[in-house]
């Protein structure tokens, strides 16, 4: 097994209510391994509305 | 009439410098208070462990980050318990005078509290933990050996073990401004984020209560030591307080028909939580099911605001953990909290 840290910068589709973000969010992340421990760090709103998701974690690997 | 105990989750996420639990357990008096104005109050080690200062209140489950994300997913109940036997896991990194100061730190446990510790356990590396910092400002980190953690652990759960308290040597540098602004009240924990990775593995792998403990040789004297870091440079180990929460911590089972006594997310009542640290797992599945959301004012280095995520209702505000207690007592009493507060909003007409 080994670990590993991610950060990743994600477009918050519109369409997907906060309280969906967490299912949302793994399934995005699933092809990079497991997580193990994660966060969104910050949500940033771009002046055209759109926004955007900050991301860290560990993940694990086989 | 006391109403009955309304089941509260309290988070304060580790290593994101909070103002109150970014530092040696300075949340237990906040931790404290919600217990009372709950009856029942399920929180974690950061907030809990002051290093060689602790508490225990039969009213408060101490449930270590993963078990708590499992929990508020509704994958995992806690189940309370009178005791826990606690394995002590040691980090072979640790020099042998180090080592033997862990194992005085849980003889002086069971010979003055009485707690169950048993058996001992030094992986066969050493862990080779790192430390890191996210562009946030958070921290993280990393174990170079984690085959070797799951090894030790699964070693102690078959000798019997029910709870493991997790020793590893970190790596530290006393010269370092992130140190010295640490212990002067102004900077992050930088070694949180690998404590909370180590504790997670293990409770993932093993699915019983874990909790960390860094081993670090004792630093010289700060006269400008922060009072909130203070539980931290009052003696020779950081382990007291761990040996303390896992002694009666709840076991973690698999949801499915669940036992009298049992905490399932279902029956949570509230959620407090730092407004602007909104987005760890345990909050956003809280959010799935609805669970009223108290967003205390504690600056962190994190803005994952309401605001910025958008959050309607049910969101509850408060700019302090006493107001908070507040607001988790009128639930527990069935009062709108919409009621203590002027103006009282228009009623809603519908079309």
């Amino acid at each position: 097994m080994r670990l590993r840290s991610l950060q990743r910068d994600l477009v918050w589709p519109p369409d997907v209510p906060p309280s969906q973000l967490r299912c949302w969010l793994r399934q995005q992340l699933a092809a990079e391994g497991e997580l193990l421990r994660w966060a969104i760090t910050a949500v940033i709103s771009q002046p055209d509305g759109e926004r955007r998701l900050q991301f860290e974690a560990v993940l694990l690997s086989p | 009439m006391t109403p009955a105990p309304l089941p509260t989750l309290m988070l304060i996420p580790t290593g994101i410098g909070c103002d109150i639990g970014g530092y040696a357990g300075d949340a237990l008096p906040s931790a404290r208070l919600l217990a009372v104005a709950s009856g029942c109050l399920i929180t974690h080690p950061n907030v809990m462990n002051g290093a060689a200062l602790y508490w225990s209140d039969p009213r408060i489950h101490y449930v270590e980050g993963f078990g708590l994300d499992r929990f508020a997913a509704g994958d995992w109940c806690l189940r309370p318990v009178r005791r826990q036997r606690i394995g002590l896991l040691l980090d072979a990194g640790i020099e042998a005078e180090l080592a033997q100061r862990q194992i005085q730190a849980a003889d002086g446990c069971r010979a003055s509290l009485g707690l169950e510790i048993g058996p001992v356990a030094t992986t066969d590396q050493p862990l080779q933990v790192s430390l890191e910092r996210g562009a946030s400002g958070a921290s993280w980190g990393r174990l170079g050996q984690p085959d070797a953690l799951l090894r030790a652990g699964e070693r102690l759960k078959a000798a019997g073990a029910t709870a493991i308290a997790v020793v590893a040597r970190f790596p530290e540098d006393p010269e370092s401004e992130e140190l010295a602004a640490y212990r002067q009240g102004s900077g992050v924990d930088a070694l949180a984020g690998a404590e909370a990775v180590i504790s997670h593995l293990l409770v993932r792998h093993l699915q019983i209560p874990c909790a960390h403990a860094p081993a670090l040789a004792p630093l010289p004297l700060d006269p400008q030591l922060d009072p909130r870091a203070a539980g931290e440079e009052l003696g020779y180990t950081f382990l007291a307080c761990v040996l303390v929460g896992l002694s009666r911590a709840p076991d973690l089972v698999a949801a499915g028909p669940n036992m009298a006594g049992d905490l399932s997310v279902d029956q949570l009542g509230a959620v407090v939580v730092p407004d602007g640290a909104l987005g760890g797992e345990a909050v956003l599945a809280c959010l799935e099911r609805n669970v009223p959301l108290i967003a205390v004012e504690n600056p962190s280095v994190l803005s994952v605001t309401a605001e910025a995520l958008g959050l309607e209702t049910p969101l509850l505000k408060a700019n302090s953990y006493a107001e908070a207690a507040g607001l988790v007592l009128a639930l527990r009493e069935g009062l709108s909290p919409a009621s203590l507060s002027r103006p009282l909003p228009a009623l809603e007409q519908l079309s």
